[in-house]
């Protein structure tokens, strides 16, 4: 019961910045993409203090309340990358240690990241920031809305469910077999790694929980009982002991299918669910058994052969898995992709004769449910959070734009306004170009720090790998 | 013995004493007609009197000792408690160069991942570092320095500043811990997600190795021997709040992330540097945190400089982003270059922290200071007083009062007028004359 109380006040303490800025906004007349439900024509949405409160046709606007006239215009609900490393300070790999479950995306949001703005500008209005693929069990992830150039506090989600990034394959092994010469060496010491600290993390539990309950007896009657020798709490085994206990949800970067397959293995011998694989390149070979295990995907579009483990791909891979049930969502890994993840939609239309509802589906409503969000993000409907973006046409199509996207309510991008960007938090000394320039998609986002970690001739020898 | 006898007796002895230390007084110095900045009162014209390093007396109608090596300043010269530098490093060895990688980077030793609260400045400073001297004419007179690491470089000494530094001028070891958001190469922390989460381990780990000292002390039957770790015992005080850490941040989000760690782990702040303080002036007020800060104010962007020259800010030729990010980049310098001001006018405890600024700057970044709109004795007592305080030192240095350390530095003008020069300076002793191959920090141009 202490801990209980401890935790609440802990948390309390905690909140000296959390307040989240919300707004108010009738948007009218707009062709409402509700996404869980049918399209709505000459619709109204009704904005109050964050949350959607009606959605009808002709609805009153309220006093103090504005409105905006979408006729001719769609209202998508704000896209949703289950994937990005985008916003994040100094380093998202811990490539030191296979295992690094304690750290945290939620420690290194960076609110000031200007491909933040660049996001809103093409719709998104969440994403789940992940830690990079170089460990076995990397960081924790956090899921952030789009709050440009405020608060990295008031970017977290504070009661999204926990998440946490599993990496399979070439990086981990390449990483540390490889490159420290550790294990794991091979896939087989990749599982090994997992189920190793897995069975420490249960070790551990039991002999933290038996002390705490001994303190606790001590601390109720200290004259009848000895005081218990200390074990220290272990950030990183208590994080382990979570994940086996279904308190995070897996997110896992994988590629191949016999890997895919290999981690289910291990999720059901400790009765892990809620998974996401991420990548997945071959999850349509093993579609069937995803659905049968209820895992999820979430994948690139059209994206492969940048190295050895991923040469084996289809464009199709969302429409199958989408056949077979998997809840699948497409996702950026990238600055760059994620200014336009509809048109990573669109493609599972034209690769696979996706619906357009499934392909919309992809980058809203399935990420929300993968981040264990979707009660409060990814659709239109009454009682959600007010994230969404007024499209100039429908959000498939090539030639649309978005032109103002709400996060909570609250507009966060105006393209009517953008040569006024009132939201950028500009440093004193950074230079323009830092605004102006855009690189492609990054070769491996993933991977990003990794090469920096092991120094420059260690880089160079790593790069070879690539 | 008769009472009478006794007392005879006694007045005998203490005569001899009286007499004894008389004829082994140190010889006293003494200042005349000077106007006297004590950074609490006004400024007024006056007589400084030290001996054996301590103010004896001052004031406007002071006697000054017979004995006392005068001089004159003729009412013109001012004097000033020379500056207390709440951060620096000088006399630190230097950070390794590039290191062997060992065999588990996940695991690296203390040592390795620059977790060494352990470490004791006084046992490793380098006495003959030239930037004592500097320091010494460039007017600081008391320093508190640390040593150059990673996250945990080593507890804090106050030490006395002269040209020829040693550790007879150390005056008090460990005020605390210095703690920086500065990560290990190649081995675990090396991110600052790493650095957080081995902030919060360490804390665990010590608290639980405190716990287990404390059960076996009180009863060394019942339980195992604690394994002693010289790491985890340094930061005791810390964790019982004996002790601040100094922490080393300036950007916000950093600052956000330091108070976050606070509110988990319990701790009491000291804010080093603090650029970007002035963001957070609110919850850092309300925390009480007092700040040792910066004014290494960043050089104005060069549009800046060039448009004080000529209107490009309004030029045609630029784009409407441009001027956008224009527009809110030379807010964004004024605030930096206001964050004293800001946290002064906030209510926050504010002192001085060179921190690796380039001391031939300081006339520069002083200008800054004057310009955000900080009176000449709001700018003494920032590095003085108020620094002082901050150190716990207070009652012994930064100011001019009797009783305190007799550093003192001597100004040919108010050290705000743009021509003022240092020309003297005493850690307790006669005045030197200073060496001006650098210029003095206070107020030249």
């Amino acid at each position: 019961m202490r801990i209980i109380v401890l935790t609440i006040l802990i948390g309390l303490c905690t909140n000296f910045a959390f307040a989240q800025q919300t707004g108010s906004v009738h948007v009218k007349n707009a062709t409402v993409i509700t996404v869980t439900g049918e399209v709505l024509e000459n619709t109204d949405v009704l904005v109050r203090d964050g949350k959607i409160t009606a959605i009808g046709q002709n609805l009153s606007t309220p006093s103090g309340v504005s409105a905006v006239d979408a006729s001719g215009k769609f209202v998508l609900p704000g896209i949703i990358d289950a994937h990005s490393h985008l916003g994040i300070a100094r380093g998202i790999n811990e490539a030191s240690n296979p295992v690094t479950a304690e750290v945290s995306m939620r420690d290194v949001i960076d609110p000031n990241d200007v491909g933040i703005y660049r996001a809103l500008a093409g719709g998104v209005t969440a994403m789940h920031v992940l830690h990079g693929s170089a460990n076995v069990i990397g960081g924790q992830g956090a899921t952030v809305k789009m709050t440009y150039g405020g608060d990295a506090n008031e970017m977290l989600v504070h009661d999204a469910p926990r998440t946490i990034k599993f990496a399979l394959g070439e990086n981990p092994t390449r990483v540390h077999g490889q490159g420290i010469g550790i294990q794991p060496r091979t896939r087989m010491g990749v599982e090994q790694v997992i189920r190793e600290h897995f069975d420490e993390a249960i070790e551990y539990r039991n002999n933290r929980t038996a002390y705490l309950e001994a303190q606790g007896q001590y601390e109720r009657n200290p004259r009848r009982s000895t005081a218990p020798q200390p074990v220290a709490k272990n950030l990183r085994m208590e994080v382990l002991a979570d994940i086996v206990e279904g308190d995070i949800r897996v997110h896992c970067h994988s590629y191949r299918a016999d890997e895919i397959l290999m981690l289910m293995r291990v999720f059901n011998d400790y009765g892990i669910k809620n998974y996401t694989f991420q990548h997945a390149n071959e999850a349509f070979k093993v579609a069937p058994e995803l659905a049968k295990n209820g895992a999820h995907t979430s994948i690139f579009a059209d994206w492969w052969a940048y190295k050895f483990e991923v040469y084996y791909s289809t464009s199709y891979n969302a429409a199958i898995l989408n056949h077979y049930g998997v809840i699948n969502s497409i996702n950026s890994d990238s600055d760059e992709l994620i200014r336009h993840l509809n048109h990573e939609a669109a493609k599972a239309v034209r690769y696979g004769g996706v619906s357009e509802a499934d392909a919309l589906k992809m980058i809203t409503i399935n990420p929300a449910i993968q981040l264990g969000m979707e009660n409060r993000i990814g659709s239109i409907e009454v009682g959600k959070d007010a994230d969404f973006a007024i499209w100039s046409g429908h959000p498939l199509s090539i030639y649309s734009m978005a032109e103002k996207t709400y996060v909570n309510g609250v507009i966060r991008f105006d393209r009517d306004n953008d040569p006024d960007d009132m939201r950028i938090n500009q440093s004193a000394t950074q230079d323009y170009d830092m605004f102006v320039d855009i690189s492609g998609r990054e070769v491996d986002a993933c991977m990003q720090d990794v090469f920096e970690f092991f120094g420059e001739a260690d880089a160079q020898q790593n790069h070879s790998h690539r | 013995m008769q009472k009478s006898q006794l007392c005879v007796a006694l007045v005998v002895v203490l005569l001899a004493l009286s007499f004894n230390v008389h004829a082994q007084q140190a010889p006293a110095y003494a200042l005349k007609n000077v106007i006297i900045h004590d950074g609490v009162a006004q400024p007024y014209t006056g007589h400084i009197v030290w001996r054996n390093g301590i103010i004896e007396s001052i004031g406007n109608s002071i006697e000054i000792p017979f004995d006392a090596r005068i001089t004159d300043g003729g009412d013109t010269l001012h004097v000033y408690s020379s500056i207390v530098d709440g951060s620096a490093t000088w006399g630190s060895p230097e950070l390794p160069g590039r290191q062997e990688r060992p065999p588990r980077p996940g695991d690296p030793t203390y040592e390795r991942a620059g977790i060494q609260p352990d470490r004791i400045p006084s046992n490793l400073l380098n006495s003959d570092d030239k930037s004592f001297g500097t320091a010494y004419n460039a007017g600081i007179g008391v320093a508190a320095l640390s040593l150059k690491g990673n996250m945990f470089p080593g507890s804090i000494d106050i030490y006395t500043i002269d040209d020829t530094q040693n550790n007879e001028y150390l005056f008090k070891s460990n005020i605390g811990q210095r703690y920086q958001f500065t990560g290990a190469s190649g081995v675990y922390p090396s991110t600052l997600m790493a650095m957080m989460a081995k902030t919060r381990q360490l804390w665990y780990d010590a608290t639980a190795l405190k716990s287990h000292q404390e059960l076996y002390n009180s009863n060394p039957n019942a339980y195992e021997l604690p394994k002693r770790d010289l790491v985890l015992e340094s930061l005791f005080p810390i964790i019982n709040k004996e002790k601040p850490l100094f922490a080393h941040l300036d950007s916000r989000d950093d600052i956000q992330r330091l108070l976050k760690l606070q509110d988990e782990l319990g701790f009491n702040i000291v804010l080093v540097s603090g650029k970007e303080a002035y963001t957070m002036a609110e919850e850092l007020k309300n925390r009480q945190i007092s700040i040792l800060a910066s004014i290494d104010i960043s050089k104005k962007p060069k549009w800046m400089e060039k448009s004080e020259k000529s209107d490009s800010l309004k030029s045609d030729t630029l784009s409407t982003d441009e001027l956008a990010f224009r527009e809110k980049q030379e807010l964004a310098w004024y605030k930096e270059r206001d964050n004293i001001k800001s946290l002064l006018e906030q209510g926050i405890s504010v002192g001085f922290a060179s921190n690796g600024i380039n001391l031939k700057d300081l006339k520069e970044k002083l200008r800054y200071l004057s310009e955000s709109g900080l009176s000449e004795s709001q700018i003494n007592a920032l590095f003085t007083v108020n620094t002082a305080k901050i150190l716990g030192i207070d009652r012994s240095f930064g100011r001019l009062a009797p009783g305190y350390v007799s550093n003192i530095s001597v100004y040919s003008k108010e050290f705000t007028d743009p021509e003022s020069k240092l020309l003297h300076i005493t850690n307790g002793g006669p005045l030197d004359e200073i060496k001006h191959e650098n210029p003095s920090p206070r107020g030249r141009r």
